[in-house]
């Protein structure tokens, strides 16, 4: 086959994966999480709001460096009906809990649909921006996965990350996180082109998206350091070369979050240190057994969890390439993930499921890279187990809205057998076939778990 | 100077002569903004007008405000709505949120809150308000802590008293 028919039918294909992924994340995208689940995703957006409104960020936080807030009751989508409690939203004027990226996005996406005062900026109107985040998210895994190994696991690592019921209704939820899986990615596609190509426009590209993490979050300065570290790693380079690359990369990243302190120092200077300090000096809410936690459940806010096996599959994976040769792959896959974990750790001030958000793309694209090269060795039963957990618990979740009794004893009895098959069948080519069906079979399971997800069932499970 | 360094070290110099003229014409924007577009009033209306958007509630039945504040510590008063013999509304209000303490503000912010009017409540005579069973006569009383403010649409004196005899 030609080459450009290839890659035209690769770039269509990748194309049907995010539309996929972009109807998947539409579809009840006001309804789930149900709005009101936190209320940050109102206040995020209210910020963007009043700043264009009436030049001042306004917003709702739990910090206390603020010493004390306005309580006020602002019944957007009716939430005080159904999700928010009974009290009132302690709302903060300058609030300078984050940077104003987000706000902007999502406030600026609300104003420009006709939002002019707080209670107009409903699920249905700020959502829409993330939805779209969440679909460029899906190209950006694609990009970094094919640069790093090849266009199946790209194919694979697009088909996870956009059907895991887990990412779609995630991605909807207007949370800095997002907005900095989107700059991880970008800088990391960015700074792998600079390395292989060697051209001084991806170092800038690469350091440019670094410093628009910092715009989300201020946790978004993994991504610098992540970047940082890459490019003092390389071996081929003078040590002289790798501090300039280095000295310029952080340079450029962390002015952004100069500008943060420059945004802070217009509204209010000693409010803004306060913050930050309060912000720093959060509360340790992720406990001892954060580690744990963090391996072993799949969170939406503090006590609302999707469970879902895919993650756990992925830091299996992570693991398992950390113990790997392949040094690209350790430094663009597994050191971000291990970055971000420091970062979660000293920042670790709550246990809400977002702040886990940027470690997904990197989970989801070292499955992929595990099970294409499954599909390539002999003995596949590692990357069959790998697929079978998250396979089994959606399948599990599924139960829980459709009627799945029939197939109990189809379960009970093939997952012994295929774990046999893998285990004692030499016959390459049906052992290729049934790995196929089963990933196909995964797939089409959180495509099925995602189509189920009304407000009435995501209520239900857990 | 290294090789190296004649290649990066402007580069870093020329950003950062940017940087600051672009951190600078923020900071004056900013400060700019604020002072031409904030005030009170305008804080005010962001936060407590009621969206045109939102469905307007046909009685002060159709919604209510679930859940008891957490962080009210007693500060808080129950303000319920007896539609008809059917239809009631329990709304719980932290009191903290209002200009001033007295029972036709906190109908009224109920009222913003779910979108129904207050005044047919407040001015009209077809509802009566009770509060903890009393007759409340002037709405511009200040309200007690952790009150139990009842108001009956179209009920009978006899009415209210059966009622109050059987929540007893």
């Amino acid at each position: 086959m030609p080459k450009t028919t290839k890659a035209i039918i690769a770039i269509g294909a990748a194309v049907l994966i995010s539309v996929l992924g972009f109807y998947l994340r539409y579809k009840n995208h006001t309804l789930v999480p149900l709005p009101g689940e936190s209320t940050d995703e109102y206040s995020n957006s209210w910020v963007g709001l009043s700043l264009i409104q009436i030049g001042l960020p306004v917003g709702r936080s739990g910090l206390l460096g603020y010493g004390g807030s306005d309580p006020r009751y602002v019944n957007v989508d009716r939430i005080y009906s159904s999700t928010a409690g009974g009290g009132p939203l302690g709302i903060n004027r300058p609030w300078l809990d984050h940077p104003p990226g987000l706000p902007l996005l999502t406030g600026g996406f609300a104003y420009l649909s006709g939002a002019r005062v707080f209670e107009d900026a409903t699920a249905r109107v700020i959502r829409k921006p993330m939805l779209l985040i969440g679909t460029v998210t899906i190209a950006l895994v694609g990009i970094l996965t094919y640069q790093l190994a090849g266009t199946g696991a790209a194919f694979l690592a697009m088909g996870l990350y956009a059907t895991s019921p887990l990412m779609t209704v995630t991605s909807r939820m207007i949370q800095g996180e997002n907005g900095v899986i989107v700059a991880f990615l970008t800088s990391l596609i960015f700074l792998n082109s600079y390395l292989t190509k060697k051209k001084n426009i991806f170092l800038w590209l690469a350091a440019l998206a670094a410093g628009g993490a910092l715009l989300f979050k201020v946790s978004g300065i993994a991504v610098a350091i992540s970047g940082a570290v890459i490019l003092l790693s390389q071996e081929n380079k003078k040590t002289a070369l790798r501090l300039w690359e280095t000295a310029l990369f952080l340079t450029v990243a962390l002015s952004f979050l100069a500008l943060f302190f420059v945004y802070g120092a217009a509204f209010d200077w000693s409010t803004f240190v306060i913050i930050w300090q309060s912000n720093s000096t959060r509360p340790y809410d992720i406990g001892f057994g954060s580690l744990f936690d963090l391996l072993t459940t799949t969170k939406i806010t503090v006590s609302k969890r999707l469970t879902e096996g895919w993650p756990l599959a992925g830091w299996i994976s992570i693991f398992l390439l950390m113990a790997r040769e392949k040094k690209r792959l350790f430094f663009f896959v597994a050191l971000p993930v291990l970055v971000y974990l420091v970062i979660f750790l000293l920042m670790g001030g709550s246990a809400y499921g977002w702040y886990r958000l940027p470690f997904m793309p990197f989970l989801f694209i070292a499955i992929a890279v595990m099970l294409v090269d499954g599909f390539r060795t002999e003995n596949k039963i590692l990357p069959v187990l790998l697929i079978l957990m998250p396979l089994g618990m959606t399948i599990h979740k599924l139960s829980e809205a459709q009627r799945l009794a029939a197939i109990i004893p189809l379960w009970r009895y093939g997952l012994p057998a295929v774990i046999g098959w893998f285990l004692f069948g030499k016959k390459a080519r049906l052992n290729r076939f049934l790995y196929i069906t089963l990933i196909l079979a995964a797939l089409a399971a959180n495509v099925w778990l995602n189509l189920s997800l009304t407000s009435e069932f995501y209520l239900k499970i857990n | 100077m290294s090789k190296e360094a004649r290649v990066f070290l402007p580069q870093i110099l020329w950003y950062s002569a940017i940087w600051l003229v672009v951190a600078s014409a923020l900071f004056l924007i900013l400060r700019y903004r604020r002072s031409r577009l904030y005030s009170k009033e305008k804080y005010e209306a962001l936060i407590v007008t009621i969206s045109e958007k939102r469905q307007k509630a046909t009685d002060p039945c159709q919604f209510f405000i679930a859940g008891d504040p957490p962080n009210a510590e007693g500060n808080f008063a129950k303000a319920i709505f007896y539609c008809d013999k059917e239809h009631k509304a329990v709304n719980t209000l932290d009191l903290s949120v209002l200009a001033t303490g007295n029972y036709r503000e906190l109908i009224r912010e109920v009222g913003r809150i779910n979108g129904f009017s207050s005044a047919e409540i407040v001015e009209g005579n077809q509802w009566k308000c009770f509060d903890d069973h009393e007759r409340v006569l002037n709405f511009s009383d200040k309200i007690k802590l952790k009150s139990r403010v009842e108001c009956f649409f179209n009920f009978s004196d006899g009415e209210i008293k059966t009622l109050y005899a059987q929540n007893n």
